[in-house]
Formats: C-alpha cells, structure tokens, sequence
C-alpha cells in the first residue's frame, strides 16, 4: 500500500517536472510558447512612452534594426543606447534571422535591459516559420500607432515579398485611415522594407509615397532591412527617408523630433 | 528539395531494414522486412509535443533508425505542428547492470525533421531572388548525444532513452554570438521510450 502511493507520487513528481519545470524540452523550434511577461510588449511600452514624453516639445527616439544573429552586437548597442538619453527606441523589424521563438526571446531578454521603452517592428525574416504568431503574441498587432505630444507614430508590414506582393502588404487604405483626421499635427511612419526597396511590392511604391505627401503631415519615415544607413529624400517631395543599419555594423541614430523639424545623429559604438 | 528529403527518406528507410532483414536469416524472425522491430514514444526533443513510430536496428543492435511522426497540438503549441522524423542513434557501449538490465550509458546520432504543411516551404518560393534565404523552413538537421537503459520484463524489451541536442540554425547562432550566447541556450532535449515487438 505505501509502495503504491510512494511510486505514484514519484511518478506524478516526474510527469510535472517534464511538462513544467525544464525549459530544454522544446516541442518545435516553431512552437509560439511565449511567457506572460514577454507578451503585449509593444502596448505597455506604448503606456510608458506617453508617460515619459508627456509635456515635452522635443522628442528623442533611437532608431535601429536588423538585430537577427548579432546578439553579442545587441548586448553591446545597449550598453552603449543606456548612456544617451532618449525617450524610447524602435527597433525596425528583423528582429529576429529564422523567425523561431527562441530567436525572439533571446532579442527581448537583451532589449529589456534598455533604460527606456523599446517598441518592435515586423521584418521580413521575423515572417518566417511561424514568426508572424511569435511576433503578435509577444509585441501585438503588425500594423499598430498611437498618438502622444501631437505626433502619432504609425509603425506597419511592408514585407511585401514575403507575401508573394499580393497586393495587401503594406495595407495602404489602413495607413490612408490613419493617416486621416486632426487629432494630431505631426506623424511619423515606420516599417521595416523602405518603399524604395525590391522587396517593397513595386505596384505600390508610388502611392504609397503618395499617401505620405498627401498626409501633410509626415516629415519623417523611418527603415531598416539594407543594412546599410541612408537619409535621403528619394521622390523629392520634402520627405525624409531615414534607415538605419543593420547591429553587426555597430552604428544606430539618435533623432529628435520637434514640430516638423527634426535632427539625425549618428552614433557609433 | 522536398523530393530529395523523400528520396533519403526511402534509401534511409529501406537500407537498414534490409540489414536487419538479412541479420533475421540467422534469428528466429520470419517477419516482412518493412516490420519495425520497435515502436517509439517520445516527448519533447524538437520534433513535437509527442512523436510516435517505429524503429529498426542496424550494425547488430549496436545502432538503430526511427522514422517518427511527431505532433504539437496547438493548444500547448500555438499553433499545430506536424513532423516526419528520420533519426539515426548509435549506442556502441552497453555496462549489465544485472540479469535484466543493460545500460548504454552514450548514445549519439543525428535526426532530419520534415514539418508538413505548405506553411512551411523546403525550398525557396520562386517569387526570391536565388539565395534570398540560404535555410529552408519546413526541414531541420539535428544533432544529439543521450544514453538509454534497456530493461527485459518477463518476454518483452522496454528501453527508457533521452537525448540533448541542437539544430543547425541555433548552432550557427551560437557559433557566432559566443559572448551572449551559452551552450545551454541552443540546446533542446526529448525522452522516450522505445518497446521490442520480437526480442
């Protein structure tokens, strides 16, 4: 009778310290297992942006990207992003290099000891796998914007090869709605694939550039996935085209923002 | 690439059942060839929350291949996974641990995961440029080592096994991010248990 219980008991213990306890039994590399303190990250930092930048008439954001395969480069970017000051960082897209879930974590486990907000970006490798799921549960919506100081921040997919450039991605009449309306002065417009790039469906560029112009509104649209920084205006209509390069360069921009002026700094590290 | 993952498959599949069809001659078995000699349950390991098939051994039991098939429901998952599993296990040590028990206490070997679905593309879409991405998503080359414990009740084989091992994408990752990155990041594990139909 005690033998009994004492082999099932030990045998309950087992089963729960398998299904629970040890995180080296992974089910997939594509398995979207995300822990409640990684989800939703992009609507809390939201939250905490608002809170910090709430008064101010200059904004200071650090622009980076394409962290995929360059942990050791990450670690060093925050070490050196925690010495300037800045209101909140985009990291734009390519977060991760095979959209897989530990990829994920690892990122966030480094990008979490930033002393201020971080907000993620979809990149076309993050698309990969099972990435989109990954992403969603752990940052939220692809196509997601919020309003602080006048300004709104609109960050969307514009990884349109990765949908065989089926017409949708970018999602242009979204950004048309959001660009729309006077509840803000100034917007600011941030993806991962610039317009200007191949992997941008090339049936859409122009209008998209068109919607930006039409707005009135945008002085700044920010990029990444050249690995390659640029700040150019490339359809000569007053709008700038910033993108930052990719980690493994070591270099990231600081921008600061106020009314529609606005200023880039180039920081190596 | 999807027809060279099955090509291997079959000529994986058929050789060493072919081997063990000969060694057979000389046992009692007059089984088909295509017959397992074992079935196998395993959990976890990177090919699914369970996987289950079956096994032949090769080299005179001193190595087999398993053919699973592995599923990740999405409830525990996130979404649903199905995979194909080829995987070959060298175990060439065995320490008796008594009349009924044997202990192979190093097992390495390597395993190719097939994730189904037209989700999960084995070669580059045509709408890529030619080396858009050098990986393929739906098939993963693993590497592991373990150990297994073989057991014999009454007339029948029972092995209780695990492994520890990694894939090729977290093993570049690793290679080159040594500084953030430890051993421990990149490694996956998996148990099961492996039943002898015709010992």
């Amino acid at each position: 009778m005690w033998r009994r219980f004492v082999r099932r008991k030990s045998i309950h213990t087992i089963i729960i310290f398998i299904l629970s306890g040890c995180s080296l039994f992974e089910y997939h590399p594509y398995e979207v297992i995300v822990p409640d303190d990684e989800q939703n990250l992009n609507a809390t930092s939201i939250q905490t942006i608002q809170a910090r930048v709430a008064g101010k008439d200059t904004m200071t954001l650090i622009l980076m990207g394409d962290t995929q395969r360059f942990y050791d480069d990450v670690e060093a970017f925050v070490s050196s992003a925690n010495q300037h000051t800045a209101d909140f960082v985009i990291l734009n897209g390519d977060i991760t290099d095979f959209g897989i879930n530990d990829e994920f974590h690892w990122i966030h486990s480094i990008m979490k000891k930033l002393n201020k907000p971080y907000l993620a970006v979809i990149g076309n490798h993050d698309l990969s796998g099972n990435g989109e799921l990954v992403f969603e549960k752990m940052y939220g919506p692809l196509n997601y914007s919020f309003i602080t100081n006048d300004f709104k921040f609109i960050f969307l997919n514009t990884n349109s090869r990765e949908y065989n450039f089926n017409g949708h991605v970018p999602d242009t009449t979204w950004l048309k709605n959001e660009l729309a309306g006077d509840s803000f002065k100034h917007a600011v417009v941030s993806s991962h694939v610039p317009p200007f790039d191949n992997d941008f469906d090339p049936a859409m560029e122009l209008a998209y550039a068109r919607i930006l112009k039409k707005s009135t509104k945008v002085a700044v649209s920010l990029h990444g996935h050249t690995h390659k920084y640029s700040n150019t205006q490339p359809y000569e209509d007053g709008i700038q085209y910033i993108v930052s390069t990719s980690m493994n360069e070591r270099m990231y921009l600081i921008l600061k923002l106020w009314g529609d002026k606005y200023n880039v700094e180039e920081i190596y590290y | 690439m999807i027809r060279f993952t099955f090509a291997l498959l079959v000529i994986l599949y058929t050789l060493p059942a072919t081997l063990t069809a000969q060694d057979s001659v000389s046992f009692k078995r007059h089984y088909k060839w295509y017959i397992p000699d074992s079935f196998v349950l395993q959990y976890a390991g990177s090919i699914g929350f369970l996987s289950a098939g079956g096994g032949y051994d090769i080299f005179h039991k001193k190595a087999s291949v398993d053919i699973l098939f592995g599923y990740l429901p999405g409830t525990i998952g996130g979404h649903d996974l199905q995979t194909l599993t080829l995987k070959f296990t060298a175990s060439p040590w065995k320490i008796r641990a008594g009349k009924a028990t044997t202990i192979y206490p190093f097992s390495t070997g390597t395993y190719f995961t097939y994730t189904m679905g037209g989700r999960y593309s084995s070669d580059l879409p045509s709408w890529y440029p030619d080396g858009y991405y050098w990986w393929s998503e739906a098939v993963r080359a693993n590497i592991f080592i373990g150990g297994k414990v073989r057991h014999k009740v009454r007339d029948s084989v029972w092995e209780g096994y695990y492994e520890i091992g990694t894939n090729e994408l977290k093993l570049v990752s690793y290679a080159q991010n040594t500084g953030y990155l430890t051993v421990w990041d990149i490694l996956h594990a998996g148990v099961g248990v492996r039943f002898y139909l015709n010992p």
